[in-house]
């Protein structure tokens, strides 16, 4: 019938290939349609493990097991502009930022997780009652080992923190 | 950093004669980063600068003033000398920084400062990850874990048991993920819940950005292809699941809220029981409050299902009953004012709620945190308590009262999370959507009026009844906990002890209480062979089950041995209620859909005009010049159309919605609602492509459309991306008016996603549609709603011309006494549902009946039937009566001379005129038939074209139906009409078959040639077509007096003019027709396929060849002519 032309025609306008697709809520018997082809074409799959925004460095702090799964390891995020680490630190995405556009990026949109103890290579959290940081990280039982050939403040500083961490129980 | 190993030699800054704060241009610069966008070091400029504020003020505070010279890279990593940078495991990345002077010292301690900061804010950020996951961990529900996961393991269903707060709708699909599950649907009985569990969990994943988890409900998705969770809404899973390739979709499907036994609920129970037996992958996880848990444990028993109790967090909660002191006596007094003021509902008495408040005012210090929670019954009850207690507040400053059911906007409920500013209490009133479903934290004290509104379904009269009842204890518990999530807590209950004992233990199930017809019939297009056989966790009475099959068969849905037709399958596709659902298909063989999906759209959702549309003068006056006194329904058509033609000029529709009293949001639902239905009658192609994409926009209508599209995705793109909402600090109610403009300011997010949706060559068709002003098109919808709507049908009582409006009563078959719902037009407008003096005739000698012959009787066609105070008609249009009963009776009863019909035994209608019975409804069954032959004839073809191929269904244009339908609605007949009593019903029928040379001489059918002739074995009589049973009533002295004065009378056909009956007897004039030449001929053109009928259209005058056999007139080629004049011969 003569309607198809321009049926697609109009409908172009509506279906602009924009980078803000998604953001129409799309209708129902659209939805059926797609819903009636089981969910297994390749294409987005192979977008998605090229998709440098999933998170898949798998994250556990060995001794209060907060698990997370985070974007980066190492000292030179390429999502965090301006800034470095002094040592390689697993570093996620800000999750509580709008995310830049694509190949962007914004101010602040990454959090430091934690890092290797220097000492025992063990992984441990940014947490005060898992580590402590001076000049390098060390976890809580590592530091307390370390901290006699620091300089005082440093100890005192350390023994505040091993002695809440006592308190909270979760440092044998 | 190498460069600062030359800082040592540089002068220290000292804070105590300098600032940084007083270089804040300068410094800024140092900020910005080298990159394509502006981005800066730090997210919030200022948020910096009051840092730098804050620590240079601790600095010179602490004694301190002078900044320690800068380390260099070696020196960071060494230990000793002590320097606080050395904490620092941040630092400045050279690459992205613009040039600078890197020997100034003041700008290298800025710098440094600039890490202190930043590293500050890392410690914030994760903490608050931290914090996320430590209360994640609190939760009763994350020591079952591990269950969860073993269970899992070893059964595919599982049921998991705990009370609110116990975490289990937030956690369960998350562990599921954690699991490796990557297709995870969970359903919920509100769409609400949806919406917020999605926003909820997606936190919890830190993806509150992402579409990991995601929502459906009617009209909204978010949903892409990278989502693994899912909150649904029941019903949206069950349309879903009816589709066989859908099955597959997900690995494990979590059903939540199973204790509120919802109808969809219970459904999905049973369909999900037997999904376990065809898909041997699917875990099922069932989720439910501590309420009646061995109920599904048992009915998942044979599945191996295992349990999982989880108990809830609660703190002790103090219980105090506290009945009103005099609420025996004035319970009795109101019932006795009511039955005096005739119904008028009693307002909910709010001292007993204020009197609590203010004991609450006594007896804990306003320090002491914690809210008010109170449970009333509706909407109205919480308007009026929310009154009274801002009353109250104006003394006692410290409450604010927030309102809370699921009639407010969005963005109103989650006012309910905002917190109280110090030293005073929020006081939710709310209906029982705070009960299970939705959770405020920080409530210390819970009001409860031991009261619910529920809607119950009444098969006898099939109306249903909105009524308060006393809760059920469990609802009555649910209620209590509220109270103890946060801390101890207390509740109020304002009822006693012993009423308490006396309250059901559970709710009624849902399925006791609402009609089946929808559910029924959405198993039996499932595939479900019988639908007794249905494994319902709790099985409605049998004796319903049989009348809604019933109510099926005659709606045409299910065939006589309980298959789906193909009208039914199309019906079950429809997310509506079956009656509308069947007014849409009927209207889809009509060339013109439009106006029809409009109204649709209209009758599905709720009314738009809130109470305060009818109480508030002002409303009623602005509504005055849109009323129709055609019926509420084109009241709202007409404000609809309005409606649209203000966003046509781009005015603000919000602001005269409100001076109307109408609620907008329903306005967008119909569009919604309008273009969901077109969508599926295209997909199911009932009706043709809609004009609004078959016209194309012009190129600078495009153009101009593009902007415009451009700048609405903007709008919605901000509003997405806007910070999630956060608990925000409420204001004290006192300008709540500026706060209500302060809100309103805002864009309007609902236009900006209409016109999104709509550019102008849409609204405009959208406007023409809702423009019913034509008589035709007002009289072609009407017929169309009654199809849907038949037998809803009610007649006038026989005395409501000398009584008041207040007293004017209505009957509907089932049910005797009705009245019009107060605010409706005709309740107000009465004489428009009366004859007038001039209306009624005069009567023959013979005809002696009292019942006063006009014709202008009227019919009213109801939507449904509504009992709240006593019962009313709700949504009623006006009909001729004797053609819409004629049309749409199921069973048309008439005696020989057609002079009396019976519909559905219980409406007579009486033709003292001659021949006015036998005109009328012989029309009716021509018309009937023809129309249900074509919608029959359009779902068959669809159906097999299923199977074969996919063209377009070809719409017949050179239609003459609905005009035909039009001039017979139009007809003038004089009769009467009256409701049958049970008495008269025993004298009714003849039971027996018509006279013998009757039968005889009927070889072919009068009434309708191809139906066959038979006898009605139990009335008596001929059934004549599918509803009309001829010759069936017993004789009356009058339809005697009546043959025998027209026994004086001949008779002439006026159709051939030629044929004459020395007495007017009607079964020699049905014997006549069969003959009759004017009539054949008639129907011959009617009946020559629309191909032929171009150049056929002006009738006899064509035909070239006169049979003298049979005496008809013919268009026949020479070859035709011969073999016709054989076929002649030989008959």
């Amino acid at each position: 019938m003569s309607e198809e032309p321009s049926t697609s025609s109009s409908s172009a306008i509506d279906e602009q290939p924009d980078e803000d697709e998604d953001l129409l809520l799309k209708d129902d018997a659209a939805e059926i349609e797609r819903l009636q082809l089981p969910i297994q074409s390749q294409e987005p799959q192979q977008e998605e493990e090229n998709d440098e925004r999933i998170a898949r460095i798998e994250f556990r702090c060995s001794y209060c097991d907060m698990h997370e799964f985070v974007h980066y390891y190492g000292r030179e995020p390429p999502f965090a502009l301006g800034i470095l680490f002094r040592e390689d630190t697993y570093v996620m995405r800000d999750p509580f930022q709008a995310p830049p556009p694509r190949w962007q990026t914004k101010a602040e949109y990454y959090i430091a997780m934690g890092a290797n103890c220097a000492n025992c290579s063990k992984v441990v959290c940014k947490d005060a009652s898992c580590s402590f940081y001076y000049t390098k990280t060390l976890c809580l039982p590592c530091g307390a080992e370390e901290l006699k050939s620091w300089p005082v403040e440093a100890q005192t500083r350390l023994r505040k923190q091993l002695a809440a961490a006592k308190e909270s129980g979760l440092l044998k | 950093m190498s460069h600062k190993s030359s800082g040592k030699t540089r002068d220290a800054v000292n804070l105590v004669d300098c600032s940084f704060l007083d270089h804040k241009a300068k410094l800024s610069v140092q900020l910005q980063l080298k990159s394509r966008h502006q981005t800066s070091l730090v997210e919030n400029v200022s948020d910096f600068w009051q840092f730098v504020n804050k620590y240079e003020t601790m600095l010179r505070q602490l004694g301190q003033p002078t900044l320690p010279p800068l380390l260099s890279d070696a020196e960071h990593c060494q230990a000793q000398p002590y320097h606080k940078a050395k904490h620092l495991a941040l630092q400045l990345n050279e690459k992205h920084r613009h040039d600078h002077n890197n020997n100034d010292e003041f700008q290298a301690q800025f710098e440094q400062l600039v890490l202190i900061y930043l590293d500050f804010k890392q410690k914030e950020k994760f903490a608050r990850i931290k914090k996320l996951r430590q209360a994640q961990r609190n939760l009763p529900i994350a020591r079952f874990k591990r269950d969860l996961r073993t269970s899992l393991d070893a059964s595919r269903v599982l049921i998991v048991a705990g009370d609110t707060g116990c975490g289990k709708s937030t956690q369960v699909p998350q562990y599921l993920y954690e699991f490796g599950y990557r297709s995870i649907a969970c359903t919920q009985p509100r769409r609400l819940a949806c919406v917020s569990l999605s926003k909820r969990v997606a936190h919890e994943l830190l993806d509150d950005y992402g579409s990991k988890v995601g929502f459906q409900i009617r009209f909204e998705r978010q949903r892409t292809q990278r989502t693994h969770i899912l909150f649904i809404t029941e019903g949206l899973l069950l349309r879903q699941l009816a589709m066989a390739s859908n099955l597959e979709q997900y690995d494990v499907l979590i059903l939540d809220e199973i204790h509120e036994r919802n109808l969809f609920g219970d459904f999905l129970l049973g369909v999900t029981k037997c999904l376990l037996r065809a898909k041997p992958q699917l875990k099922l996880i069932l989720m439910s409050a501590t309420i009646n848990v061995q109920l599904f444990h048992d009915y998942f028993k044979e599945e191996g299902a295992r349990l999982l109790q989880v108990p809830g967090r609660l703190f002790p909660i103090k219980l105090r009953y506290m009945p009103p002191p005099s609420l025996e006596l004035k319970a009795g007094q109101a019932s006795a004012g009511r039955t005096k003021r005739g119904g008028q509902s009693e307002r909910l008495d709010a001292a007993p709620f204020v009197q609590v408040l203010s004991l609450i005012d006594q007896q804990y210090p306003t320090t002491e945190r914690g809210d008010v929670l109170i449970f009333v019954s509706g909407v109205k009850e919480i308007d009026g308590i929310c009154d009274a207690i801002r009353e109250y507040a104006t003394q006692q400053p410290q409450w604010l009262v927030l309102p809370l059911h699921s009639g407010l906007a969005l963005a109103e409920q989650d006012k309910v999370f905002d917190y109280a500013p110090d030293g005073m209490r929020k006081c939710i009133v709310s209906t029982n959507i705070a009960e299970t479903s939705l959770t405020v934290d920080g409530v210390r004290f819970v009001i409860d009026s031991g009261k619910v509104k529920e809607m119950s379904y009444d098969s006898s009269c099939k109306g249903q009844r909105l009524k308060e009842f006393w809760v059920s204890q469990s609802s009555s518990e649910q209620r209590k906990g509220r109270a103890g999530r946060t801390g101890p807590g207390v509740c109020f209950r304002l009822y006693t002890q012993k009423q308490f004992d006396t309250f059901e233990a559970y709710p009624t199930p849902e399925i006791y209480r609402v009609p089946l017809d929808t559910m029924l019939l959405q198993m039996v297009a499932m595939g479900l062979p019988d639908v007794r056989a249905f494994p319902f966790i709790e099985p409605p009475e049998s004796e319903r089950i049989e009348q809604t099959i019933l109510a099926l068969k005659q709606h045409g849905a299910l065939t006589a041995d309980e298959k789906i037709t193909p009208l039914g399958s199309s019906l079950a596709n429809l997310p509506v209620e079956l009656s509308i659902g069947k007014m849409l298909l009927m209207g889809c063989v009509f060339p013109d859909v439009e106006q029809l999906l409009t109204l649709a759209a209209m009758l599905s959702v709720q009314s738009p005009l809130t109470t305060r549309a009818f109480n508030d003068p002002r409303c009623d006056r602005e509504r005055q010049p849109l009323e129709s006194d055609q019926g509420d329904l084109f009241t709202l058509l007409r404000a609809f159309c309005h409606w649209l033609q203000l966003k046509l000029g781009r005015e603000n529709t919000r602001k005269w919605c409100h001076r109307l009293g109408i609620e907008e949001q329903r306005f967008y639902e119909v569009c919604k609602l309008r273009s969901q239905f077109q969508r599926i009658l295209e997909s199911c192609r009932m009706a043709p492509p809609s004009a609004g994409q078959a016209t194309a926009l012009s190129s600078s209508e495009r153009a101009r459309r593009h902007g415009e599209l451009r700048q609405l995705k903007a709008l919605k793109r901000r509003e997405r991306f806007e910070q999630p909402r956060q608990r925000k600090l409420l204001k004290q109610h006192a300008n709540l008016e500026a706060q209500q403009e302060e809100d309103e300011a805002g864009e309007d997010m609902r236009d900006v996603d209409f016109r999104l949706r709509h550019d102008a060559r849409q609204l405009t068709l959208l406007e023409r549609s809702s423009r019913i002003e034509r008589h035709r098109d007002v009289m072609l919808l009407k017929l169309l709603l009654v199809s849907g709507f038949y037998p809803q049908l009610a007649l006038a009582d026989e005395f409501n011309y000398c009584k008041s409006a207040g007293q004017q009563f209505f009957h509907t078959q089932l049910k005797p006494f009705i009245s019009m719902h107060p605010n409706a037009h005709f309740a107000q407008h009465f004489e428009l549902l009366k004859l007038a003096e001039s209306d009624l005739l005069d009567k023959p000698a013979y005809y002696t009946p009292k019942q006063p012959l006009s014709e202008r009787h009227q019919l009213l066609c109801y939507q449904s039937l509504l009992e709240t105070a006593k019962p009313y008609l709700m949504n009623c249009i006006r009909l001729p009566a004797a053609q819409t009963l004629l049309l749409f009776g199921y069973a048309l009863d008439t005696d020989l001379g057609i002079t009396r019909i019976v519909c559905d035994g219980w409406l007579e209608m009486h033709f003292p005129h001659p021949g006015s019975g036998l005109q009328l409804l012989s029309r009716a069954i021509e018309l009937q038939r023809r129309w249900s032959r074509r919608l029959h004839d359009k779902l068959n073809e669809l159906n097999n074209e299923e199977k074969s191929s996919s063209s377009p269904v070809v719409q017949d244009k050179s239609d003459t139906l609905w005009h035909d339908l039009l001039d017979f609605m139009s007809l003038d007949v004089a009769y009467t009409i009256k409701r049958l009593l049970p008495a008269d019903l025993k004298t009714l029928y003849t039971h027996r078959p018509p006279p013998e040379q009757l039968l005889l001489a009927l070889q072919t059918n009068p009434f309708a040639a191809d139906f066959a002739l038979s006898v009605h074995g139990e009335k008596g009589g001929l059934n004549v077509s599918e509803h009309v049973v001829y010759g069936c009533l017993t004789e009356q002295p009058w339809t005697l007096a009546m043959e025998a004065a027209l026994q004086q009378q001949p008779w002439q056909c006026a159709q051939c003019g030629d044929f004459e009956l020395e007495h007017f007897y009607v079964p020699d004039q049905l014997l006549h027709r069969l003959q009759c030449a004017g009539r054949k001929r008639k129907r011959q053109r009617s009946a020559t396929p629309p191909a032929a009928a171009g150049s056929n259209s002006s009738g006899s005058r064509d035909a070239n060849y006169h049979c003298k056999q049979c005496g008809r007139w013919l268009k026949l080629s020479q070859i035709e002519i011969l073999r016709h004049r054989r076929q002649c011969i030989k008959n």
